[in-house]
């Protein structure tokens, strides 16, 4: 099974991996890490390094972050690996995606790539859920 | 139109804040990141390329050298992005004048105080910004564009942050 940690600003990632866990139960090797003003970049780069540490997966870990360009992607992006591959910009669909697939894939860049086609795909608006099912858009006239 | 030139203080140099806001916030044409660490470390400078967007002229470049890259590319509004208060400090004696100094972020550290949630400050630091701000022109601190905190220094040379 390949390790996932989030990896975000502020409280994000523990309230993504509680929202995660709400809808797929309690998961192993699943870690939770956020940044906090204040922290200088050789702190976040600990506190990332300790999270890589305490996952005990043999296959790898995928760290999935929030944004492009942000802290935690560059940290991350700078520990990439064969046995680490990063994702910037997830999302709740995408986590759950990559929390389910893990044991299906053998490489975090195979799950990497799965899991971030998936969150593409998983983000819509009302109007066109609407369309998607043959219905009129609502009026608003 | 006049060439403006903002430097910032950083420890997390390019990171959310700076691309998500400032960048488009002071319609950034120019950054550079004036780092030993991160110019010595070709996957540092990587990472920020990858990161920076299209329309921004990226140059990584030690502290000793960011008067002559400034001098080398003129642009019409650059970012200079520099760590710590010290690294400023050298990049005056490199040969850049500048006359506003913003710190965005300033990690905590043994020895710091804090100022705000997101810059802490030293003796030292405080007393090279006081020289500044007496010297060469204003010092603030703004890790958003709404916040705005100016040092002033009163008669006995004492430093305060007012909020104007």
């Amino acid at each position: 099974m390949i390790g996932i940690i989030v990896f975000c600003h502020g409280t994000m990632a523990q309230g993504m991996k509680h929202a995660a866990e709400m809808i797929v139960g309690p998961q192993p090797d699943f870690t939770a890490i956020g940044i906090e003003p204040g922290q200088g970049r050789q702190q976040v780069s600990d506190l990332l390094d300790a999270a890589i540490a305490d996952n005990n997966t043999d296959n790898g870990i995928l760290v999935m972050t929030d944004l492009v360009g942000g802290t935690p992607c560059n940290t991350t992006a700078l520990k990439m690996g064969k046995d680490i591959e990063m994702l910037a910009g997830f999302s709740l669909p995408s986590l759950i995606k990559a929390l389910l697939s893990r044991s299906e894939v053998s490489d975090p860049r195979e799950l990497a790539d799965l899991v971030s086609e998936y969150g593409r795909q998983h983000m819509t608006t009302g109007t066109e859920m609407l369309r998607a099912h043959g219905r009129q858009e609502p009026d608003h006239g | 139109m006049a060439e403006s030139i903002h430097v910032r203080i950083d420890n997390r140099l390019l990171h959310g804040q700076v691309v998500q806001y400032w960048i488009p916030f002071l319609e950034v044409e120019r950054l550079i990141i004036a780092d030993d660490e991160a110019a010595n470390n070709p996957a540092m400078s990587a990472v920020y390329r990858m990161a920076v967007p299209e329309t921004v002229t990226l140059s990584v470049v030690p502290v000793s050298d960011l008067a002559r890259e400034i001098r080398a590319n003129k642009a019409t509004t650059t970012l200079i992005l520099i760590s710590d208060v010290s690294d400023a400090a050298r990049a005056q004696v490199s040969g850049l004048s500048f006359d506003r100094l913003v710190l965005g972020n300033v990690h905590a550290a043994p020895g710091r105080t804090r100022i705000t949630d997101s810059v802490y400050l030293s003796q030292e630091e405080i007393d090279s910004l006081v020289r500044f701000r007496l010297n060469d022109g204003k010092v603030e601190i703004q890790t958003f564009p709404g916040e705005r905190l100016q040092l002033e220094v009163d008669n006995n040379g004492d430093p305060k942050w007012s909020r104007r």
